[in-house]
């Protein structure tokens, strides 16, 4: 039982030394290099490697050469079992304003060894409350949304490509 | 003196170290292996000169109603020829040419210079809408036969370029209300017609038109199916981002010029935005 004990405690150690020494900004270069054949670029931001994690700010993105966004925070926790991306204070293009609110307060996506198979997400701001289900293995998005007034009273036309769940919920499914 | 080499402090302090290697030691790996350097935006900026819509005939106008205020002094005293008709001019007030005919026989025409005689009266200055001639002294003033004076419109045939740009439609109104519409309601646009990008290997080279309703607000417009939008407002429509900027400015826009390839000829559209 001690040997057991002393054995994850070193397993600990060693994934907590690893995550500290791993090359966190290469890594997201890495990502930024996948990213770039579908036309989304990250650029003007600035990188921090901070020990278990890693802290993007003032990041634009665009989709094939669109800026589309301009995020202020960006905080990832890679840790193998728990993975997590937190972003805040979300501006998306003003070419977008027909069809949503601009200002998105925060959005967190999380990957955990306990449900492997999905990616799951969080976001509010001035559309309302999303919450986002990536299946990896049947490649499916699911979104429920819950919209405030203002997504309800202006983007009507946004809400009707939604179904209206019995819950008075909006729900979004879609295969990549 | 205990030997420390013994203790389990010792042995424990040892495998964190091997530990603490071993996990930098995959980290320099993965370092070595990664890329350096990020991805960055990189935009060609399109410096095509700004598209501007210029009207000849209003510019032409304006010089000839300037012209004229400072030629009727000079020309006041000129006697109109009656029974000649001036078809046509060519040149500046003291080289160039007109083309006369006498009224008995208009078809039967003739060039004449500047200092040539015509039925006696010399070619004295070419000015933009008439010409002066000259006989015994005294000045006399041929005006430039127009559509009206005729009592007919000649219909001109519609000249189709084999080459680049094919002739343009009359410009075609856009309303500022429709576009106010179509803002609001994005999905009504991708209802009555819809558009892809065309590559040319990696590169974007237009957007074609894919459907088309033939009752909407786009077919009323001259779009076509299969017509492939090449240009827009003098921008190489070559990224979605310079389709967007046209959209993102069209506000500030009172006329839009697209350049289509139609059947293998460049067309080019004009819409005014009233």
């Amino acid at each position: 039982m001690v040997k057991i004990a002393r054995f994850i405690a070193y397993t600990f150690f060693f994934i907590m030394a690893l995550m500290y020494f791993f090359p966190k900004v290469s890594v997201y270069y890495f990502l930024e290099q996948q990213l770039k054949p579908y036309g989304i670029i990250i650029s003007s931001e600035e990188i921090e490697d901070s020990g278990f994690g890693l802290s993007v700010t003032h990041a634009t993105i665009s989709a094939k050469s669109i800026e589309s966004a301009n995020i202020a925070n960006i905080d990832t926790k890679v840790f193998g079992f728990y993975n997590s991306l937190n972003m805040s204070d979300i501006s998306l293009s003003t070419a977008a304003a027909s069809f949503v609110p601009l200002h998105v307060e925060s959005a967190s996506l999380k990957y955990t060894i306990f449900n492997p198979l999905n990616v799951v997400a969080h976001a509010y701001g001035e559309f309302g409350e999303a919450d986002v289900s990536i299946n990896i293995l049947e490649r499916s998005l699911h979104v429920d949304l819950i919209p405030s007034k203002m997504m309800l009273k202006d983007y009507r036309n946004t809400l009707r490509n939604l179904k209206k769940s019995d819950n008075g919920e909006f729900v979004y499914d879609k295969n990549f | 003196m205990i030997k420390i080499s013994n203790s389990t402090l010792i042995s424990v302090f040892t495998k964190l170290l091997v530990l603490l290697v071993i996990a930098k030691s995959v980290s320099l790996g993965v370092w070595w292996y990664f890329p350096s350097d990020g991805v960055e935006l990189s935009v060609k900026n399109n410096y095509q000169p700004k598209y501007q819509r210029v009207s000849f005939k209003n510019m032409i106008q304006r010089a000839r109603v300037k012209q004229n205020r400072q030629e009727v002094s000079t020309t006041s005293s000129g006697i109109s020829i009656t029974n000649m008709i001036l078809k046509g001019l060519y040149g500046t007030k003291s080289r160039g040419f007109v083309i006369v005919a006498m009224k008995s026989s208009p078809k039967k025409t003739e060039i004449i210079g500047i200092n040539e005689v015509f039925k006696g009266y010399r070619l004295k200055s070419i000015h933009a809408s008439h010409a002066l001639f000259e006989r015994d002294g005294s000045d006399f003033i041929l005006n430039l036969q127009t559509a009206e004076q005729k009592g007919s419109i000649t219909k001109v045939a519609k000249r189709e370029s084999s080459g680049s740009v094919g002739a343009s439609d009359a410009p075609r109104a856009v309303t500022r209300t429709d576009i106010a519409y179509y803002a609001k309601n994005p999905n009504q646009i991708w209802k009555e017609i819809s558009i892809v990008e065309v590559k040319d290997g990696k590169k974007i080279k237009g957007f074609k038109v894919t459907r088309i309703d033939p009752n909407s607000r786009f077919a009323a417009l001259g779009l076509q199916k299969n017509d492939l939008i090449i240009r827009a407002n003098n921008i190489n429509l070559v990224s979605y981002r310079d389709a967007l900027e046209i959209y993102k400015n069209i506000n500030k826009l009172d006329a839009i010029e697209i350049v289509v390839i139609r059947d293998n000829q460049e067309k080019e559209l004009v819409y005014e935005i009233n």
